[in-house]
């Protein structure tokens, strides 16, 4: 066994000088080769080390977390002097201030890259305080905030070439509750970074409140799906308030902005929104836009969106035929069911169905029509007709 | 004579140990690649809300289609578990492929399925449906069974997909385990890009998994050691393999076992094709092959999250006929696109993807046996040089065994499913013993597709089921 | 003279976030009350039989045993079954409220929470109590 492996280890250690002129190109592979396991176990040496030096930091953060999450619940939870809270604000911040005095004389001190983590540690705890309190609180909370100037690195951090320390700074900033930053939150609106642009939104809705949409459907140059799918979320949160925003945004030069607030709109159900969308469809939009217009004035139910959408049924574009099907089926009664009828004749398997659907909402001389159909000489017809009403029946069943 | 043959395998070992080195290059870029691809997906998760995906109305809803075969004894639990995702709106349509044992009527008793009159419209041909069949009970209304005769996983998919209201699809085989938030993972690339038509996820082995009411409860090891060598195998070739394709138009291949399509997308190419072994693999050449020719923007990508997980063969006879059909497929695959092969015109599919699928991993198992074969014929006659044998087993051997720890290593600081340590030194260990022995294995399994492939041998084999949790 | 009634009053503290355990420990020792805290649901229970505080605050979702069962416990032993109960909650969950009220408790006080208002709870109900007992 050791004769094997002094013998490996010779043969290894002279392999670059053992190989002939030709084999010059083994040499090369060879040292590579050693190059490459060097790399490997440098690089893995780094990771272990890299894993050691982030555990040592976790610890020295969870230590300072704790120590300033007593100290800040301690001074939140002090009660002003009767005194000083029978006057003015100024007096109130005076005593805020005086609270703080130690800690901040404690921070001065400190080398600059330790400051920051102090500064860090305080910006999560306080984040975190903001959250579980309301009340009189909140007012301190601010009030350190800005004194302890701990919203510095965040909004400095909004200009990194990084977009996930953009993204985690427009993040924080937000929960920070941060009027100071309304400025370079606003810019981030226009970052490329879906993520960025998505956490500045939020952030400004949770500093300004609703009047943030202004901004933010004015200057998103376009509004991602995934963003959509985020935005809605909170917006619809705001009800009838956001109403008006979204109504603005409809004359924006962006497609996807526009397709977004119509859709929103009707998901929100607010029937203030009819006029704009009627005037909207008869501006000749494109498609897309036009179809989910005609969508939403089927949610809102509004029997003033009956012209139009009876129209765009004979509309020359598929997809714009199908929505107002749809939506003449939620607007619910007998009014244009000719024309489902003539399409439910004439369309395509997929516009059949939803033809037949739609019958199936117009009361009951809707389903009269669509058990007529039962008996249609085209085939398909017939069969969608009894697909659908087959489908109603199992409907009624289950509920 | 004899010396011009041992001229042409000495020529022939120097070859393949520079074939080596060049792959072992190819591989570290894919293994450096893909690190920082995980590393931006993990920032990029940090910032996603899950909890807003599921609610909003703007999140796309998905079909889903699992074709099953003689599925009797798990088909019900497999069902239930995929109607508890943690997504908003989908549907599920289980394709019942014509089973010959009664997949279909424990399915008709467990969920109260009534025969509807639904209109099937055959746009992707495929053999007869029989029925189509929805429940009675208000819990099971997002689930549609058909019912058509036997016609292959294929036939089964494009049946399924011709009854799918939605626009995005997701394929899967009956008895893929998923997580709980497979479908919320996979559908994000499609929301971030329009112009994203195929996402695939990582299937990861559930051998020695607890799985509990179709969910994998707690990850762990099998206690036979094939199923941790195919671990090491799924992570190299998914952690390392398929993310670096991200960055070009997206990988060749996607998973039968999971994976989400554009519906619009699948009817344009033409469906699956059922004359093929690889069909998934084919269908996703197919993709890329129909956008370049029509000079769309398109792409498909890989989300690296763990999104399903599978039962590997226990066995050696089973894992050998798997290994054998997906070489078989592979070639298959090069085959019909042959034409992309080294043709600019696809863009980096075709000098990227394919030439790297047919040097690599199609004809990487011929290389390396003939590169034994050689050693073994010089050693006979005496005239090895020790030093080029050496070479030979450093690049190969030694450089395969370092990919292997580094696929592991990836996913210790990526996703830390293997939570316990004798777990992890286990998997670090194995990689490297792989490759005395078990990678030789794989070598001849997959030398014997091609032989079967060209002498005509086109059937799947079967898998036998052993039911989850066991 | 009662010298009882010179005493601070004890409160026990059960909650597993560190940031509201923090919090309410402070107000309420500001406010003159001697305060135990805990973090979880087991020591919770153990701990109220061991010292019988003068009151509870009882947060629901905790590991180990959750506010529910320790509510429950507690109504069943002879020395806790009198003692009153806070549930602390959070806002979403208006339902753990009905059912924590059904289970015995005397009030509750929703996350995010008022510290003043929360004082002003722990007073009434400790009043009422103190009422119940003379």
């Amino acid at each position: 066994m050791k004769f094997f492996l002094s013998h490996l280890s010779a043969s290894i250690l002279t392999l670059p000088f053992s190989f002939s002129p030709q084999h010059f190109g083994l040499t090369i592979i060879f040292l590579f080769a050693v190059a490459a396991t060097l790399f490997v176990v440098t690089m893995s040496l780094l990771l272990v080390f890299r894993k050691g030096r982030e555990v040592r930091e976790k610890k020295v953060r969870e230590s300072l977390s704790k120590h300033y999450s007593s100290f800040f619940a301690n001074i939140l939870m002090q009660d002003i002097p009767p005194q000083a809270a029978a006057r003015s604000a100024g007096e109130r911040f005076r005593f805020y201030k005086s609270s703080l005095r130690t800690v901040k004389k404690g921070i001065e001190r400190l080398p600059k890259r330790t400051r920051l983590l102090h500064k860090s540690v305080m910006r999560s705890v306080l984040i975190d305080y903001l959250k579980d309190l309301k009340g009189e609180t909140t007012e301190k909370i601010l009030y350190y905030i800005y004194s302890l100037d701990i919203l510095d690195e965040p909004i400095f951090m909004m200009d990194s070439r990084r977009w996930w320390i953009r993204a985690t700074a427009a993040k924080e900033l937000g929960l920070l509750q941060a009027k100071r930053a309304i400025v370079p939150l606003t810019a981030a609106l226009e970052d490329s970074h879906p993520d960025v642009q998505f956490q500045a939104m939020q952030s400004l809705l949770m500093i300004v409140g609703v009047s943030a949409l202004r901004n933010i459907l004015r200057l998103s140059k376009s509004v991602s799906q995934g963003t959509a799918v985020a935005l809605s979320v909170i917006i619809l949160e705001y009800r009838e308030e956001a109403v008006p925003y979204l109504l603005e945004s409809l004359t924006s030069s962006s497609p996807s902005v526009v397709l977004f607030s119509i859709a929103l709109l009707g998901q929100i159900g607010f029937v203030s929104a009819v006029e704009s969308l009627i005037q909207f469809c008869l501006s000749d939009p494109e498609p897309i836009l036009y179809g989910t217009a005609v969508e939403t004035l089927g949610r809102l139910g509004d029997e003033r969106a009956y012209p139009v959408v009876i129209a765009a049924i004979q509309h020359s574009h598929t997809s714009i035929r199908l929505k107002a099907l749809e939506a003449l089926g939620r607007l619910g009664e007998k009014k244009g069911m000719d024309v489902v009828i003539e399409r439910m004749r004439k369309g395509d398997i997929a516009e059949k169905r939803i033809a037949a659907h739609a019958l199936s909402h117009l009361s009951y001389d809707g389903m009269n029509a669509l058990y007529e159909l039962l008996n249609s000489p085209d085939t398909v017809t017939r069969m969608i007709a009894l697909e659908v009403t087959e489908e109603i029946e199992r409907g009624r069943g289950l509920s | 004579m004899i010396e011009i043959l041992i001229i042409f395998f000495k020529a022939y070992l120097i070859f393949v140990i520079i074939y080596f080195a060049g792959v072992n290059i190819v591989y570290s870029l894919f293994l450096g690649v893909s690190y920082k691809e995980i590393l931006n997906h993990m920032r990029r998760n940090t910032f996603a809300d899950d909890r807003k995906f599921v609610q909003s109305e703007f999140t796309y809803p998905v079909s889903m289609i699992a074709p099953a075969f003689n599925e009797g004894k798990t088909v019900v639990e497999s069902v239930k578990s995929l109607l508890k995702l943690n997504f908003g709106k989908y549907e599920v349509l289980v394709v019942n492929d014509g089973s010959k044992d009664e997949t279909l009527e424990t399915m008709v008793h467990e969920f109260e399925l009534l025969k509807t009159n639904q209109f099937y419209d055959p746009v992707l041909p495929a053999q007869p449906v029989r029925g189509i069949y929805k429940s009675r009970k208000p819990e099971y209304r997002n689930l549609t069974i058909i019912d058509k005769e036997n016609g292959g996983k294929a036939d089964a998919l494009n049946v399924g997909i011709n009854c799918a209201k939605y626009d995005h699809i997701c394929c899967i085989d009956a008895d893929s385990i998923l997580e709980d938030d497979a479908l919320l993972k996979s559908m994000r690339p499609f929301h971030e890009d329009k112009t994203v038509v195929a996402v695939g996820g990582i299937i990861r082995i559930a051998n020695g998994c607890k799985v509990v009411n179709g969910r994998v409860v707690s990850v762990g090891l099998s206690h036979n050691l094939l199923p941790i060598f195919q671990v090491i195998e799924y992570l190299r070739a998914f952690l390392s393999g398929r993310m670096f394709w991200n960055v070009f138009q997206g990988p060749l291949i996607i998973s039968g076992a999971f994976g989400i399509f554009k519906k619009s997308i699948i009817m344009e190419v033409g469906g699956y094709r059922s004359d093929t072994v690889g069909e998934d693999m084919e269908l996703v050449a197919r993709i890329h092959r129909i956008m370049m020719e029509k000079k769309r923007s398109y792409k498909i990508i890989f989300v690296p999250d763990p999104v399903c997980w599978t039962e590997a063969p226990d066995s050696l006879s089973v894992l050998s006929r798997q290994r054998n059909r997906w070489h078989r497929g592979l070639l298959d695959t090069l085959f019909i696109h042959k034409k992309m092969l080294f043709n600019a015109n696809y863009g980096a599919v075709g000098i990227g993807a394919m030439p790297y699928f047919l040097l690599v991993e199609l004809l990487g198992p011929v290389f390396e046996a003939m590169g034994y074969l050689s050693l073994m014929v010089m050693y006979c006659f005496g005239v090895l040089n020790s030093n080029i044998a050496i070479l030979f087993f450093i690049v190969s051997l030694f450089y395969g065994a370092l990919f292997s720890v580094g696929a592991v290593i990836l996913e210790e600081i990526s996703f830390q499913r293997y939570p316990k340590p004798s777990d992890l030194a286990l998997l670090l260990s194995l990689g490297i013993i792989e490759n005395f022995g078990y990678r030789q294995l794989t070598v001849m399994w997959r030398l014997k597709g091609f032989f079967d492939y060209f002498t005509g041998n086109k059937n799947w084999g079967s898998m036998q089921r052993k039911g989850f949790g066991k | 003279m009662n010298f009882e009634n010179l005493m601070p009053e004890t409160i026990l503290v059960a909650e597993d976030q560190r940031t509201i355990l923090n919090l309410i420990e402070f107000k309420l020792k500001n406010s003159g009350y001697e305060v135990i805290v805990v973090q979880d649901g087991q020591t919770a229970l153990k701990k109220a039989n061991d010292i019988l505080p003068d009151m509870i605050l009882l947060d629901i979702m905790m590991p180990l045993m959750t506010g529910f069962e320790v509510l429950a416990a507690l109504k069943k032993g002879e020395n806790t079954k009198n003692i009153p109960v806070l549930l602390i909650t959070a806002q979403t969950r208006e339902d753990d409220v009905i059912k924590g009220l059904e289970l015995g408790a005397d009030d509750y006080i929703l996350k995010p929470f008022s510290p003043n208002e929360l004082v002003a709870r722990i007073k009434t109900v400790l009043l009422r109590n103190n009422k119940k007992k003379s």
